[in-house]
C-alpha cells in the first residue's frame, strides 16, 4: 500500500514561486524571502527527485525479477496474508466472549415487529392457488421473527413441499413469502388442505417464539 | 545461456510433437523429420558416455520419472509395469544400437546427478515442443498412458515408446509459438519427428550452441540444469495453485490469475478483520468506561453512550466496512458482499437438495437477519439472492460466512443420494 504513494506525496508540494531569485523582486526583504523559498524549492526538487529515483528503481527491480522469484514471492505473500487473516479472526473470536451487547437488540427487534404490524394493519395470512397442474402458488404473511423463515422451511420440508421460485420480503415487522411449491413426491396437492396446513404452521411458529 | 533463458520464457507450455502425433494431430510429419533425427542421433552418438549400460539408465530414468508423479501411491505398481515395458522395448532397440545409445548418452550425465534433479529433469523435458493448441493437464495419470502406445507397433527404433507415453502424461498448458521459434529456431526442424524427449531437448541445446558433438557434454549439463530449473518452476506453480481456494483450469495463466484474485481477496479480508477488531476493541473500551462511570454516577451513564469526538478513548473508526469474496466448488458457488452491516449473498447450486433450507439455517446461526430472498430454479440449478443484515454487536466477517456456507452446502450435497429426474 505504501508504494502507491511514493512519488505522490502531496504534503510537500508548495505553491511557492519556483523561479527563485532570478526574477526581480523588490527590496532586500524580498531577496531574503526568495532565498528561503529557493532553498525550499531546491529541497523540494531534491526530495521529489529522490522519490522518483526510488520508485523508478523499485519498478525496475520488479521488472527484472525472474519468474521463479515472482512465484515464490507470491507464495510467501499469500502465506503471510493467510496467517494475518487467521490471527485476526482468532483475535476477533477471543473478543467475542466479552461482548455483552447482543441480547438486547434482538429482543427489541422482535417486540417492535409485532407492534409495527398491528400499526399498519398487516395481518397474518395464507393464500394458496393452483398453477399448472401440480404446482401451487402460496402467499404467506407472518410476523417476522428471528428464524421464522427457517422454521417455515423446515415444516414445509417435512410435509414434502419443495419451494422453487421464491420471493421473500420484509416490511414493518411482517414477512411476505410468495413461492411456487411442488410436492417432492410428485403427488398433487389439494388447495384447501395446503392452506390449512400452512395456517397451522405459521400459528405454531408464532406461538413457539412467544414462549 | 541466453538460449535457455529464452526457453524458460515459453516453458509455459509445450507438449512435444510426440504427443501431438499420438493424439493424431500431426502424424504425417513424423516420417519427414525422421531422417533429420537420425542425423541428430548420429551426431550425438559421439558422446563419450554412450557406452554405459543403456537399458539400465533408461530404466532408471523412467522409474525416477514415475516416482516423481504426484500420486505417489501409484508408484509401486507403476514401476513393475515400466520395467515390463522396457524389457519389451529393448528387443526393438538392439537393431539400432547407435540410436539407442542416444538415449543413455543423454541420460548418463543425469544419472550422475542425484536422483531428485534427474526425475525432475526427465519430467519436464517435453516443455520445449511446439504445439500451439493442445494442453494436457497435470492430473493425467501416467498409469493410464503407460499401457497404450499407438506407435509402438511401428517399431521405430530410435525412440523408446515409453518416453512418448511419458510425454503424454506430462503437464502442460499452452505454448507461445512466437517465443519458441525465437528461442530454438534450429531445433524446430526436429520437432515433428517422433522424438524421444531426450533427443529433442538435446537438439535444442545443441542448436543453441550452434555446434554439435563437441559441446555435447557441456550442453547436456546445461540442459540438465535448465530442466531442473524448469521443473522447480513448475513445482512452484503447483505450490501456488494448492494455496488458492478456487481453482478451475490447470494452466499457468489461470494459476496466476487465480492467485491474483485470491491475494486481492485476502487483502480485503485482512482490511475487514482489522476494522472489526478495531471496532470491537472500541466497543469494549467504551463499555469498560461505561462501567466505571456507572459506578461513579448513575445519572451520567445514559449520556455516555454517544461520546463526542473529543474523548481520547474514542476510536476514530468511521470508515465503511466493505468486503467481497467468492467461493466456488464443483457444484456450488457462493458470493458474499458486505457493506457496513448489510450482507448480500448470492448462492448457486446444482439442483439436488433443498438448498434454501440449509442456507436459511446457516444464516440464523451466523446471526444474520433475513430481509429479502429471491430466486428459484434456473435450468439445472437453484439460484438465490439473500439480503441480510448483521445483528448489532455481531462481528461476523465475509470469509467466515462464505467458507461456512460453501462447506455446509457441499456436505449436504454430497450426503444426499443422487436423485432421479424430477418427478414434476
Amino acid at each position: 500500500m505504501d508504494m502507491e504513494f511514493v512519488g505522490s506525496d502531496m504534503t510537500e508540494i508548495s505553491i511557492t514561486d519556483h523561479r527563485g531569485p532570478s526574477i526581480g523582486r523588490m527590496g532586500r526583504r524580498r531577496v531574503q524571502d526568495d532565498e528561503n523559498k529557493e532553498f525550499k524549492s531546491k529541497n523540494l526538487h531534491a526530495e521529489r527527485r529522490r522519490r522518483q529515483k526510488l520508485s523508478d528503481r523499485l519498478l525496475t527491480l520488479r521488472s527484472i525479477m525472474n519468474k521463479a522469484t515472482i512465484i515464490e514471492d507470491a507464495i510467501t505473500y499469500i502465506q503471510k496474508l493467510q496467517k494475518t487473516s487467521d490471527v485476526l479472526s482468532e483475535q476477533l473470536r477471543e473478543m467475542e466472549g466479552s461482548s455483552e451487547e447482543e441480547g438486547k437488540p434482538a429482543v427489541r427487534i422482535q417486540i417492535d415487529a409485532a407492534a409495527d404490524m398491528k400499526k399498519c394493519g398487516i395481518k397474518e395470512e395464507v393464500k394458496v392457488t393452483t398453477i399448472d397442474g401440480n404446482k401451487l402458488l402460496i402467499k404467506i404473511i407472518l410476523e417476522k421473527k428471528k428464524g421464522c423463515f427457517t422454521k417455515l422451511l423446515e415444516a414445509m420440508n417435512c410435509l414434502g413441499f419443495e419451494l422453487s421460485e421464491t420471493s421473500v420480503t420484509t416490511f414493518k415487522g411482517a414477512m411476505l413469502i410468495s413461492s411456487c411449491v411442488q410436492g417432492i413426491y410428485g403427488d398433487s396437492l389439494m388447495v384447501e388442505q395446503t392452506q390449512e396446513l400452512l395456517l397451522e404452521i405459521i400459528r405454531s411458529i408464532r406461538e413457539c417464539s412467544e414462549i | 545461456m541466453k538460449l535457455y533463458e529464452d526457453s524458460a520464457c515459453f516453458e509455459p507450455h509445450s507438449i512435444t510433437a510426440d504427443c501431438q502425433s499420438l493424439m493424431g494431430l500431426d502424424g504425417g510429419s513424423a516420417t519427414n523429420s525422421h531422417s533429420t533425427l537420425e542425423d541428430n542421433l548420429n551426431l550425438s552418438s559421439y558422446n563419450p558416455h554412450q557406452h554405459e549400460d543403456p537399458s539400465a539408465a533408461v530404466e532408471l530414468e523412467i522409474q525416477q520419472h514415475y516416482l516423481l508423479d504426484n500420486t505417489t501411491t501409484n508408484n509401486s505398481h507403476l514401476i513393475p509395469q515400466l520395467t515390463q515395458e522396457l524389457s519389451y522395448d529393448e528387443s526393438n532397440w538392439d537393431a539400432d544400437q547407435q540410436s539407442f545409445n542416444m538415449v543413455p548418452s543423454s541420460s548418463s550425465p543425469e544419472a550422475a546427478y542425484p536422483p531428485a534433479p534427474d526425475l525432475l529433469n526427465l519430467f519436464h523435458l517435453p516443455r520445449c515442443s511446439f504445439l500451439s493448441n493442445s494442453s494436457i493437464s497435470f492430473e493425467t495419470a501416467p498409469a493410464s498412458s503407460i499401457v497404450y502406445d499407438p506407435l509402438f507397433h511401428l517399431n521405430l527404433p530410435p525412440q523408446p515408446p515409453v518416453f512418448r507415453e511419458l510425454l503424454q502424461s506430462l503437464p502442460h498448458g499452452y505454448t507461445l509459438p512466437a517465443d519458441e521459434k525465437e528461442a530454438s529456431g534450429v531445433a524446430g526442424l526436429y520437432h515433428d519427428g517422433d522424438n524421444g524427449i531426450l533427443e529433442f531437448t538435446r537438439d535444442i541445446s545443441m542448436a543453441g550452441r550452434g555446434k554439435g558433438r563437441d559441446k555435447a557434454g557441456k550442453t547436456t549439463k546445461h540442459f540438465a540444469t535448465e530442466r531442473e530449473r524448469r521443473v522447480h518452476l513448475n513445482d512452484k506453480y503447483q505450490a501456488l495453485r494448492t494455496m488458492v481456494p478456487n481453482q478451475t483450469k490447470n494452466d499457468r495463466a489461470s494459476i496466476v490469475g487465480d492467485a491474483i484474485e485470491y491475494i486481492k481477496e485476502l487483502l480485503r479480508s485482512v482490511r475487514e478483520l482489522k476494522l472489526l477488531v478495531e471496532k470491537k476493541r472500541c466497543g469494549q473500551e467504551r463499555s469498560k468506561r461505561l462501567k466505571t462511570e456507572d459506578a461513579a454516577s448513575a445519572a451520567d451513564a445514559g449520556d455516555v453512550e454517544c461520546k463526542p469526538l473529543g474523548d481520547p478513548d474514542q476510536c476514530y473508526n468511521t470508515s465503511l466496512r466493505s468486503s467481497w469474496l467468492q467461493r466456488k466448488s464443483k457444484d456450488s458457488e457462493v458470493d458474499v458482499r458486505i457493506i457496513d452491516d448489510e450482507v448480500i449473498i448470492k448462492f448457486v447450486q446444482r439442483k439436488k437438495i433443498n438448498s434454501l433450507l440449509f442456507v436459511s439455517r446457516l444464516l440464523d446461526e451466523l446471526q444474520l437477519d433475513l430481509h429479502h430472498v429471491a430466486g428459484g430454479n434456473i435450468g439445472d440449478y437453484y439460484s438465490f439472492l439473500f439480503n441480510t443484515k448483521i445483528y448489532e454487536g455481531s462481528s461476523v466477517y465475509a470469509s467466515a460466512i462464505a467458507n461456512r456456507l460453501i462447506d455446509v452446502v457441499d456436505r449436504q450435497y454430497a450426503a444426499a443420494p443422487p436423485t432421479s429426474s424430477t418427478c414434476l
